[in-house]
């Protein structure tokens, strides 16, 4: 166990007399407790949340060297990426401390390039330890030069940030060809606009969306199909210092112990103001502490659905009616509770078709036994957790982020995990997760390389391919860390295609479009999401690896606005730049 | 001087040590301050197979083969009737965690008429096989799952009414159909976590 028992070291409980000598006597029994207490354990105590301490500088993780035949290498020094998560405390020592911040990839100069935007924290009373007087670092804007590296563009961009950063999600909510960005907050979010010119203004009060609470994870979406982007944001819990666990004095107590704050939808009237439509959307349910939400088309109706993790509370369906409700049918299809009946702490629901029958599938990544929802014809989801091998290959490990990516491009979805402890740095190993082509997984983290050694504090992934050639790439986010970039070497010569939608009548990112893709016998089926994981969001554009086959004989897409467009005889390996037709 | 102190220091001592004493034995010593990973699990049992027993011996049996008034089917919902005794537990567990729990439990078998109820851990594989080899026994064990420690225990689970062998014997998705009276036919598994 992570944490030494204590409970045994707890005095026993009398109220008559003697108290002085009771106390002498206590005194010189905790003394000698404490002497027998393990060294980390003696650390807690004295960096209690009460006891500021100075601004803890945690070295970052060196450059990790990959090997000549390392699939994936550490890049992030060398593309000039310098960003440091700002952790004001010697331990994580409470529950919002546990958790981290994350990144979101997007094109914010529409140069074809993706670039890099990075949250962090800071001091936050109550929940840091911060010395008086320590600063907040900013979050990082990095634009990517093109070839390779970045350029750090934060003030120029006006995107420092404030307060104690979790999340962001980017999306073009005011239809004017430039992404722009909402930053999910512990404090006040915010909304800002791009403006086009490379900077970036704070629109959240003029928009109405600086909701204060504990936001934790964001998501665009067109739930109403309306052409606007709506936004959805989930948020934790009402986070009060000083408690304790009851079951293990010292440590910190764990989600149920707090207050969970309700979700929120705000519907994007299309004039650059949003509304608040959380209860009419029957989105209103408290009691429930999110740690993430994505957008898909769970049934492929043409309406987007929801799927929310809660940390210790069963995860939710929000199937979408079309008409403005939603419902949530997670227990009745299965999504809900892991293969063994539990709702532990889950972190994030990565979305992918792990078997090729065309149907979305979720793979969640819990504090606890994660999930593999294989959906059935029927609509019912099977966990097969186990039987798909992730079980055991996840057994030992929290898992934080988890993404499903197609890292060799040989057509179906293989699986990276961002792991971390919940209770100490200490740090763990990643996993890259070969899929068989049938659901079934198998380790390639040797295949992988260097890093997949090197014990991190794994929180937030994104996946994207920051070089446009065509291999997906990883971006990971880590506790009191520096993030880690990592280049995709893959030597295999498969094919690819990419896509990168602009809505005309629909939104203008495209989101929640139904992609089918044909080559040769492969028929792969996907959706343009906004592509949120836990604390993060990674490349929106739809990626097709497609083995050998060095044609698209036809692609499909079914724009949010109803159009269907057919595109046939496709060559592979290309960005491919589609508009929406306006017939 | 020291004639006259003498009585006064016995005095003293003997009121001192009684008042210590009197202190001490207000409080119980066997008193207990912490409830065990197996007491915990245990205890769930017993209350998870007494309400499992009721309601398979009043209401399903009786209502299955003495009045046949309700049906007692997997689809109750279609069919008007009541949910069968494994659904019935599997809808108490997940109601419970609902609110928020810090246990669970589950159904399981080696011969599962749905699929997702066979094992699915190591744990469950190892415990399933043991109880079966082992009648009238319990299985415990820790183990890991996604980084968290869990205190897993199998207790069997018999066949103590003829209506449960009936309808599993000819269950079409059954993948055994010579279950006996009063065999193990599966296991409740209770897990407490070891960790928040």
């Amino acid at each position: 166990m992570s944490q030494p028992n204590r409970s045994s070291f707890k005095p026993p409980m009398r109220q008559f007399h003697f108290l002085n000598f009771r106390i002498l006597t206590l005194t010189a029994f905790l003394l000698f407790a404490r002497s027998m207490l393990p060294p980390e354990a003696e650390a807690s105590e004295a960096a209690a949340p009460s006891k500021p301490v100075p601004g803890v500088s945690r070295r970052p993780t060196p450059p990790i060297i990959a090997g000549t035949n390392d699939w994936f290498e550490d890049v992030t020094q060398k593309a000039g990426i310098n960003f440091m998560h700002q952790f004001c405390h010697q331990r994580i020592a409470n529950i919002l401390l546990s958790n981290g911040a994350g990144a979101v990839v997007f094109d914010y100069d529409n140069d074809g390039f993706m670039d890099i935007y990075l949250l962090n924290w800071g001091p936050l009373e109550g929940v840091t330890a911060a010395a008086q007087g320590t600063k907040r670092q900013p979050n990082r804007l990095y634009r990517n030069r093109g070839d390779g590296t970045f350029e750090d563009v934060t003030r120029k961009a006006g995107l420092e940030g404030s307060g104690f950063a979790s999340a962001a999600a980017a999306g073009d909510f005011d239809n004017d060809g430039y992404t722009d960005l909402y930053v999910a907050n512990i404090g006040r979010s915010v909304l800002y606009r791009n403006r086009g010119d490379g900077t970036f203004e704070d629109v959240t009060e003029k928009a109405g969306v600086g909701h204060i609470g504990t936001a934790i994870s964001a998501v665009f979406l067109d739930y109403d199909n309306d052409g606007w982007l709506d936004l959805f944001v989930g948020n934790y819990l009402t986070y009060v210092p000083g408690r304790e666990s009851e079951q293990n004095p010292g440590a910190y107590p764990g989600p149920l112990a707090y207050k969970g704050e309700a979700n929120v939808l705000y519907r994007n009237l299309g004039n650059g103001t949003f509304k608040d439509v959380t209860r009419e959307a029957g989105l209103h349910v408290p009691g429930h502490r999110a740690m993430s939400v994505c957008a898909f088309d769970c049934n492929r109706d043409g309406y987007t659905d929801l799927y929310v993790c809660n940390d210790d509370t069963p995860n939710m369906l929000w199937l979408n009616d079309g008409k403005g409700h939603f419902r949530d049918i997670a227990v009745d299809v299965g999504v809900a509770f892991n293969s063994i009946g539990e709702a532990p702490g889950s972190m994030n629901a990565s979305i992918g078709d792990v078997n090729g029958d065309g149907l979305p599938d979720l793979f969640v990544t819990r504090f606890g036994y994660g999930s593999l929802y294989v959906r059935t014809k029927q609509g019912a989801y099977d966990d097969r957790m186990w039987t798909s091998g992730l079980g055991r290959l996840t057994q030992k490990h929290v898992g934080w982020g988890g993404a499903f990516l197609d890292f060799d491009n040989d057509g179906d979805p293989d699986l990276f995990i961002a792991n971390g402890d919940a209770f100490n740095l200490a740090g763990d190993v990643s996993l890259l997760l070969e899929n068989q082509g049938d659901g079934k997984f198998t380790n390639a983290s040797d295949k992988g390389g260097a890093f997949f050694q090197q014990r991190i504090n794994g929180r937030g992934v994104a996946v994207l391919d920051f070089d446009n050639d065509g291999r997906l790439d990883l971006l990971v986010t880590a506790l009191a860390d520096r993030p880690f970039l990592l280049r995709n070497r893959c030597p295999l010569k498969n094919h690819w295609l990419k896509l990168q939608l602009e809505g005309t009548r629909s939104n203008r990112s495209g989101y929640g479009a139904l992609i089918t893709l044909k080559a040769g016998d492969l028929t792969l089926r996907g959706e343009a999401l906004c592509p949120t994981g836990f604390l993060s969001q990674g490349d929106p554009r739809p990626h097709f690896g497609l083995g050998p086959r060095a044609r698209v004989d036809r692609l499909e897409i079914r724009w949010p606005s109803g159009r269907v467009q057919v595109l046939t005889n496709l060559a592979p390996d290309q960005i491919l730049k589609v508009r929406e037709p306006d017939l | 001087m020291k004639q006259n102190l003498l009585p006064v220091v016995i005095g003293a001592s003997v009121a001192l040590g009684a008042l210590l004493f009197s202190g001490y034995s207000e409080e119980k010593s066997h008193k207990l301050t912490t409830i065990s990973p197996r007491k915990m699990a245990d205890s769930l049992h017993a209350v998870i197979a007494a309400d499992r027993q009721v309601y398979a011996a009043l209401i399903v049996q009786r209502l299955d083969s003495d009045e046949r008034r309700v049906p007692v089917t997997e689809n109750w919902r279609e069919g008007h009737g009541l949910p069968v005794p494994a659904q019935m537990l599997r809808r108490a567990g997940q109601s419970i965690q609902k609110g928020g729990a810090e246990f669970s439990y589950a159904l399981r078998s080696l011969w599962p008429i749905n699929e997702n109820s066979g094992p699915q851990t190591e744990v469950e594989q190892t415990g399933l096989e043991y109880i079966a080899r082992h009648p009238g026994e319990n299985y415990y064990a820790e183990e890991l799952l996604g980084g968290r420690g869990y205190f897993t225990a199998i207790y069997p689970d018999q066949a103590t009414l003829s209506c449960c062998v009936e309808c599993h014997n000819r269950h079409p998705r059954s993948p055994r159909r010579d279950f006996k009276l009063n065999e193990v036919m599966g296991a409740v598994v209770v897990r407490v976590p070891l960790e928040f």
